[in-house]
């Protein structure tokens, strides 16, 4: 492998890391504030691209005016579906796995209803940015590369300002940390939780559109991209938002050389063979090694 | 006990089994018209409607009228058998037309080895179907293999210079078939095989193989792929700067719309496509979809239609509707159809070879003009 060939896979591996980050922060928000995993998360990430589609057919606007709408959409319709169906259940106090499991449903359910709205071809994504790569020196860079990456880390830093400097950013905090002081400190907690799912929400439609662009959109695409930022949840230490950032992007820079270096065919396997060797050597995941380090 | 119930049986069965010869030659045809490849039922229905008309208008066989009895196998193999056995034994059909995907055709050539009942496949490419030693099947479309044979013929003709050729492909058994076949004939043409990568189906980045590819130094790339991924090939290679000719396996419009202008310039077999249909009976089939359903003709269409002639030569050639006399004539029939010169070789494959398309300007063009 030449070094420019290195640095073409390093921005290819960053770009799908950087996805596979989005939807880990959304997956690991989540887990700190009410503890559930949301295996719907995927299907948000669908919604995303759905929707940013749907809006470039509507008006064909420039790309990052779809990927906010994208988000948007995707933030709105998972607050929507915390508050009808998760809250529901958090009320009458059902034990939490029947809440994880109602989210296996949800994500079924959102499938479905995708494929029977939009059908069960993939749908191309409007071509936004010119295919050929940039040639910097004897590199070659794809421009939708480049923009996947300054989106994507635009997003963590907003997401990071808002945690620490807004009044909503700080209850959803203070909720992941103790419910019910932050409840007694006068913070309503059905706002909090809504808006931890709406900000999931948000980072998996951001992921959503990204990915469509990149890829294509289709009723099942967030599935395995679900799958696999879990994973990264996991790598990085789940709950820990720093974590979530750093796991995907070092499980999308593993599974790219792996598939360049190994072999592509067992390209996933590699990915659940390091969520297993995770759970079994560093449990708390880098979060976990670094406090340890502390 | 049990022996009067079998005759009570074999009594009303031998009661209902005496009706009057219908006056209509009955042709089940039978195809996903619902679920996820129910664009090709359409063309399917289509083409088996445009030349049924024809048939009748010119005033059927043997003096009857076609009928066309439809049922839907959703494309599973499960209720392709179902749709099968109640087309032979109820409706009793005098010829099974049908199916689309591979495995909803086998599964039906169980029940036509069964029934006795001649059937004729439409657009199912695996190789096996016609390969099970069973005398009652034959199939419209060209196998697989001669498309794999007549793209690798294709690739040392136009680049006579390139010998070094890559092969990705889906690890499947339709990529798998695709790669062996080619590698086959492209051995005896003098080519090398410098790269071969596969993948899983469903899978989005295919930068790894690309980037294995690029410096396996090969001189063409041939890849073997369904829609979604055969685009996405595309697209990456193009980013990458992979400027190398791509050959596929497969193309559809499904394909041309997905892949954009990364698809310029890809060539890839057909059995049948507008700007390769260059017999009068190819043209009218593609003006009589347009006119009758405000649709472009697809390779579906014309195996649908070359199918129900086949049938029709056949039951005039046998002199009746005896499904077995009907099977013989059906191996030695030749017709004239929208796809030239048609009759079955000794498996029950198709003996024309396939037209070649390269898409030029985001369209279907002849790759041999």
């Amino acid at each position: 492998m030449t070094i420019a060939e290195m640095v073409e896979l390093l921005v290819g591996g960053l770009a799908i890391g950087c996805i596979y980050s989005l939807i880990a922060l959304g997956l690991s928000i989540i887990i700190r504030a009410t503890g559930v995993l949301n295996f719907a998360q995927g299907e948000v990430v669908m919604l995303g691209a759905m929707f940013g589609l749907a809006t470039y057919r509507l008006v064909p606007l420039p790309f990052p005016a779809l990927f906010v709408a994208g988000a948007l959409f995707a933030g709105v319709m998972a607050v929507i579906i915390e508050l009808l169906i998760y809250r529901t259940l958090r009320v009458r106090r059902v034990p939490m796995v029947n809440i994880v499991i109602s989210t296996i449903a949800m994500s079924i359910l959102l499938q479905n209803g995708a494929q029977l709205v939009w059908g069960s071809e993939p749908i191309a994504y409007p071509r936004l940015f010119a295919l050929e790569g940039l040639q910097l020196g004897p590199v070659r860079v794809a421009p939708q590369l480049v923009w996947i990456v300054v989106l994507a880390l635009g997003m963590m830093l907003a997401l990071q300002l808002f945690l620490r400097f807004t009044r909503a950013g700080l209850s959803v905090q203070a909720v992941a940390q103790d419910p019910e002081a932050a409840q007694l400190m006068g913070i309503n907690l059905t706002r909090a939780v809504a808006s931890t799912y709406g900000i999931a929400g948000i980072l998996g439609g951001a992921a959503g559109v990204l990915l469509g662009s990149m890829f294509y959109a289709s009723f099942n695409m967030g599935f395995l991209p679900g799958i696999k930022a879990f994973v990264a949840a996991t790598l990085g230490g789940l709950g820990s938002i720093g974590g979530a950032m750093l796991g995907g992007i070092v499980f999308g820079l593993i599974e790219t050389f792996t598939a360049t270096s190994i072999s592509t065919a067992y390209k996933d396997a590699v990915g659940m063979v390091l969520l297993i060797v995770i759970l079994l050597v560093l449990p708390q995941g880098f979060a976990g090694a670094m406090r340890r380090g502390r | 006990m049990k022996l009067r119930n079998l005759a009570i049986a074999l009594g009303l069965s031998a009661a209902f089994a005496v009706t009057p010869a219908s006056a209509q030659i009955k042709l089940g045809v039978f195809g996903p018209f619902t679920g996820d490849a129910a664009a090709y039922g359409q063309s399917q229905k289509e083409g088996v409607e445009i030349a049924v008309k024809e048939v009748n208008a010119a005033g059927g066989v043997l003096g009857k009228k076609f009928e066309i009895v439809y049922a839907d196998d959703a494309g599973k193999p499960e209720q392709a058998a179902a749709v099968a056995l109640r087309l032979a034994n109820q409706d009793e059909v005098t010829v099974l037309l049908g199916s689309i995907s591979s495995g909803a055709s086998l599964a039906a050539s169980q029940i036509a080895a069964q029934t006795e009942t001649p059937q004729i496949v439409i657009t199912s490419t695996a190789q096996r179907i016609t390969t099970q030693g069973n005398p009652w099947v034959f199939r419209s479309t060209i196998p697989d293999t001669a498309f794999a044979e007549s793209l690798a013929a294709f690739v040392a003709k136009k680049y006579p210079n390139k010998k070094k050729y890559a092969f990705i492909y889906v690890n499947d058994d339709f990529g798998k078939g695709g790669f062996e076949k080619f590698n086959a004939k492209a051995k005896t043409l003098g080519m090398t095989l410098v790269a071969d990568e596969k993948y899983a189906r469903g899978d989005l980045d295919f930068t790894g193989q690309l980037t294995r590819i690029r410096s396996s130094g090969a001189e063409v790339l041939i890849e073997w792929s369904r829609y979604a991924e055969q685009a996405l090939i595309s697209k990456q290679k193009k980013q990458m700067g992979l400027n190398i000719p791509l050959l596929a396996g497969d193309g559809t419009p499904k394909y041309l719309e997905l892949a954009g202008d990364a698809a310029e310039g890809v060539v890839y077999p057909t059995d049948f496509a507008i700007p390769t249909a260059k017999t009068a009976i190819g043209m009218a089939l593609v003006k009589s979809v347009k006119d009758n359903y405000n649709r472009l003709a697809d390779y579906t269409h014309a195996q649908a239609y070359d199918a129900v002639k086949l049938a029709a030569a056949a039951i005039t050639k046998a002199g009746s509707t005896d499904k077995a006399k009907v099977r013989d004539a059906l191996k030695t029939v030749e017709i004239n159809g929208a796809r030239g010169v048609f009759k079955f070789d000794a498996k029950g494959d198709p003996t024309h070879s396939a037209a070649m398309i390269v898409v030029k300007g985001g369209k279907e063009a002849d790759a041999n003009e």
